[in-house]
């Protein structure tokens, strides 16, 4: 939905002009497009996940990530090859973020700007070793108990809320939120140790959940 | 490891502004902490990604130990060429975006990649006269079109091709710089543009572009403003609509070659038939004239995959969640406009000076409200005084200081939004969902909202700006709408071009007020934004600081008002800025937000909505109004002033009641009479910043010497002969109640 700040978001409107302006006389040639392709390929889940630390709602980030592809695109001739290319893309990506912040009511980020640059730089130190972790989480996955997985399913596949999950699996709101966090620690804790099956038994929410109030649907 | 609760409800979309800065100053409390926040984000991300499958599968496998290889760069360049370019068009909320082949990774790359082809395209134009040689086979042409209202947004093909007979008819090199990216057509001469596969073209005539493909007699007509690409399937052909809508008549199609018409929420694959495919904002609506159409959801409801055949005089329609979905039904046309006219007859301008207030009432508007069985209330002494998005967290603050609705719930409605309002007694205006339409019956909900700003520029290809969405396609959703729940008026917010026409924010559409009628057809209470003390943008210069704009909004809704339908005046309410909103704004003073709101009350406001938000480094605040003791205490007290004097706003206005004569020409004093029992309010407003005084003759009842009390002034005047004198501040605004002075008639003893 636009909101009612639009004539306050000009300024970014005439920036977009600006940089397709831009775009037309940087000359990229098609080993460009594949150079970019090749970076981002390898950086997108550490722009994905930087951009998600400053817009709390999933879709409205992964809204945000595209533009931020584009943003990358269009200025990659202004990329010095000779540094980090994830660096150089945090840059552009905190900079989208918070133009995306201005220009979006509905929008509440973490307040406070220097939290892009801490969280920028927390995303560049955190990169290599979860590329690494990350490869196990299939295996781990795989460990959960099935109601675990199918909370995780419907929570990331299908992007469905917390409430709406527990409308879907008959359980409490509480106990999807239990479910989820559980499920994310032991993943966590899973891939942080390089194998797979780790206190996993516990994950399925039907089973010794503190938080539910028996109040299922 | 154990996230703190604030983490966790970020994860899921649940963190409130307590849990925002809870995890604020987490962060910074140690250097561990971001660090362990971007880990478990990185987990986030890879669990929406299907754990690492999109990379992994199709770009790993061909992986070396270290990185990319260019085989899998080669490989992906070429898919996501091929793949049309939806992604980069502005979408909506999706809350289920289960994509079919592709991962959202390779979405993202796809754009980034569509676009790079693109720019590669034409960046090659002005140095390669043979530049046709890598465009592609022709598919279909442009066979009419309006004079320099046709665009074509050109892609180079991913395999060239030697095709010198394929010479555009309408090639030419660019002259400017950024005429590479489209193409216009030049008028008649050339109207015989050829279509290579990828190519988009553009209608912003206001008639039909044609484009017809090579080698059969399919035809795709454009609707004016519709945005349409032209790529080859696999095998097949494939017609996507990014913005507006088309109308086709399609040959009969090879067998194993169909022709898939893809809109944002649903593909239509035909097999050879004479249809409309339409992006109607909230839903992609299928209307099929002749033969039979599949329908295809985006998103299916039942999670698996639904193909709906579609008949002659049938209609479907899908939305983004696949729980909108609309299942064929017979005679739309009949059945939309039952619809429509299901919510009641058409009533004569409310407030319209002549004849009695409603019988059994003093509201004005309690006829239309009737219409609907949920709506706002017809209490003489309600008066809609509204918060533009705020937290229902807030409700009871905001309701605390006069406010009595919501407009606009972020992500919402949920349970746990309409419990919190409904604990606060704040009625609202939202938009249509499944929990929405499961509270069908809950009077706490009193519109729908039509979610986007029609008014305003729309996102076109290339990351530029187009048009307004056109009024039909408004009408269309808001149709939607109304079929899914009629029981309820539906709200629809404009852009500050309604207030201020010349904006350029209006892209292609600037300046075409015509557009403001047809969209008010669709919907049933209107409102705009334009905050002239916080217009810093360089196109807003004449804006800036000059308050009456705000009600010059409130004329123009009401004079299109009466052009879509002279017989019905419908209510308007203008957006008020009542904190700085950005940075370097100055702070509104008290005086100068009710100035705003009251000229606009006297030029026939029916209701406001506060605007509470703050923007800017450290001062993000979505409830700024209600957080600032000052903006508070301003919005309660004029919340007050209107709501005593409801029942004065709610009646008729009294025509020829007083003649106002300012002693400056260039400093008009407006003004507006009331009448409530043996009472009459006359209100009047200096419209413009400077100082001057008018003299106020009386010209109705009572007439003769008057007691004139200024209201909120705690002062009165006298006016022996029923006229009276007074100043005015820059953008001044008095409020008069008019007794009579003469004595009054006793009757004699019997």
């Amino acid at each position: 939905m636009s909101g009612p700040l639009d004539h306050a978001s000009d300024a970014s409107d005439a920036s977009d002009a600006d940089d397709a302006a831009d775009a037309s006389g940087l000359g990229p040639s098609q080993a460009a497009a594949e150079a970019f392709t090749r970076h981002w390929i390898r950086c997108q889940p550490n722009i994905a996940a930087y951009i998600r630390s400053l817009v709390p709602q999933m879709h409205d980030a992964e809204d945000l990530l595209q533009n931020v592809a584009v943003v990358m695109l269009r200025k990659f001739a202004q990329y010095d090859p000779e540094r980090p290319f994830l660096h150089w893309a945090l840059g552009i990506a905190r900079n989208e973020a918070l133009g995306h912040r201005r220009s979006h009511a509905t929008q509440r980020l973490v307040r406070n700007a220097d939290l892009a640059e801490v969280l920028a730089d927390a995303c560049e130190e955190v990169a290599p070793e979860m590329d690494e972790r990350l490869g196990a989480l299939s295996r781990c996955q795989e460990n959960l108990q099935p109601r675990a997985r199918e909370v995780l399913r419907l929570r990331y596949q299908d992007a469905l809320s917390p409430p709406d999950i527990a409308t879907r699996m008959k359980m409490s709101h509480g106990a999807v939120r239990v479910a989820l966090t559980r499920a994310r620690a032991a993943l966590m804790a899973c891939i942080e140790r390089g194998r797979a099956a780790i206190g996993l038994d516990t994950l399925d929410p039907s089973v010794d959940d503190p938080f539910d109030d028996g109040s299922r649907a | 490891m154990n996230l703190p609760a604030f983490v966790e409800a970020y994860l899921d979309g649940e963190a409130d502004d307590a849990q925002l800065d809870e995890l604020a100053a987490w962060l910074r409390e140690d250097r561990e902490h971001p660090r362990v926040f971007m880990r478990v984000l990185r987990l986030h991300h890879a669990l929406r990604e299907g754990h690492l499958g999109a990379v992994a599968t199709d770009v790993v496998g061909a992986m070396d130990g270290t990185g990319v290889t260019e085989e899998a760069v080669r490989v992906e360049t070429a898919r996501v060429a091929r793949r049309p370019a939806m992604r980069l068009l502005p979408r909506r909320r999706q809350p289920q975006r289960r994509e079919r082949g592709y991962s959202r990774s390779f979405a993202v790359i796809a754009a980034a990649a569509c676009l790079m082809l693109g720019i590669l395209g034409y960046l090659a134009l002005p140095f390669h006269g043979d530049r046709v040689n890598d465009l592609g086979p022709v598919i279909a042409e442009i066979t009419a079109h309006a004079a320099d209202d046709a665009i074509v947004w050109r892609r180079p093909a991913a395999e060239p091709v030697d095709a010198a007979a394929d010479v555009h008819a309408n090639e030419r090199t660019p002259s400017a710089a950024d005429d590479w990216k489209s193409e216009r057509m030049s008028g008649p001469a050339s109207a015989d543009a050829r279509l290579r596969a990828g190519d988009v073209v553009e209608n912003r005539s206001d008639t039909v572009v044609t484009v017809s493909f090579v080698g059969e007699a399919t035809r795709v007509s454009l609707r004016p403003r519709a945005c349409v690409e032209f790529d080859t399937g696999k095998p097949g052909k494939l017609v996507v609509l990014h913005a507006g809508a088309f109308d086709a008549v399609a040959a009969k199609q090879p067998a194993g070659e169909p022709m898939a018409c893809i809109g944002r929420f649903a593909t239509a694959t035909i097999i050879g038939t004479t249809f409309s495919l339409i992006d109607a904002g909230s839903t992609t609506r299928l209307e099929v004239a002749e033969g039979h159409v599949r329908f295809t959801p985006t998103v299916e409801p039942a999670k698996e995959p639904i193909d709906i055949e579609v008949a002659a005089g049938e209609f479907a329609m899908a939305g983004p969640t696949g729980k909108d979905l609309v299942r064929p039904r017979s005679d739309p046309t009949s059945d939309l406009t039952k619809a429509l006219v299901s919510s009641g007859p058409a009533i004569v301008d409310p407030t319209v000076e002549t004849g009695q207030p409603p019988a059994g009432t003093g509201n004005i508007w309690a006829p239309y409200w009737s219409r609907w069985k949920h709506a706002l209330p017809a209490d003489p002494a309600f008066f809609p005084i509204a918060v533009w998005l705020q937290a229902p967290e807030m409700a009871r603050d905001y309701h605390d200081v006069g406010v009595n609705l919501y407009l606009g719930l972020a992500n919402g409605p949920t349970e746990s939004q309409l419990s919190m309002l409904a604990a606060a007694s704040m009625r609202v205006i939202c938009p249509q969902n499944a929990v929405g339409l499961a509270h069908r019956d809950d009077p706490q909900i009193v519109g729908w909202m039509y979610e986007r700003t029609p008014d305003n520029a729309q996102d076109a290809p290339a990351g530029d700006y187009g048009s307004s969405i056109e009024p039909d396609l408004v009408a269309e959703a808001c149709r939607a709408i109304r079929t899914a729940d009629p029981t309820r008026p539906i709200y629809m917010n404009f852009g500050p071009g309604a207030a201020y026409t010349p904006w350029r924010g209006r892209g292609h559409s600037t300046g075409h007020t015509d557009m403001y009628p047809g969209y008010i057809r669709g919907a049933d209470i209107f409102s705009f934004n334009l905050y002239p003390l916080s217009a810093l943008a360089d196109d807003m210069r004449e804006v800036r600081g000059n308050l009456w704009y705000v009600p010059a909004g409130v004329d123009h809704l009401r004079d299109w008002m009466r052009q879509a339908d002279a017989k019905t005046v419908k209510p308007a309410w203008p957006l008020i800025e009542c904190t700085r909103i950005s940075s370097e704004a100055e702070q509104p003073t008290r005086a100068q937000v009710r100035s705003e709101v009251w000229m606009s009350l006297i030029h026939g406001a029916s209701g406001i909505c506060w605007f509470c938000h703050t923007f800017g480094p450290g001062r993000d605040d979505s409830a700024a109004a209600a957080h600032d003791p000052t903006v508070k205490a301003t919005i309660d007290a004029i919340d007050r002033e209107i709501l005593d004097l409801a029942p004065a706003l709610n009646a008729r206005t009294v025509v020829d009641y007083a003649r106002v004569v300012g002693s400056d020409a260039a400093v008009p004093i407006d003004a507006m009479a009331k009448r409530v029992g043996d009472a009459t309010y006359l209100f009047t407003a200096a419209m413009r910043g400077k100082a001057s005084s008018a003299t106020i003759t009386v010209l109705g009842a009572p007439s003769g010497p008057a007691r004139v009390e200024v209201l909120g002034e705690q002062r009165t005047i006298d006016a022996p002969q029923g006229s009276f004198h007074d100043s005015f501040a820059p953008y001044g605004v008095h409020l008069y109640r008019i007794v009579s002075a003469a004595p009054a008639k006793v009757s004699p003893a019997p």
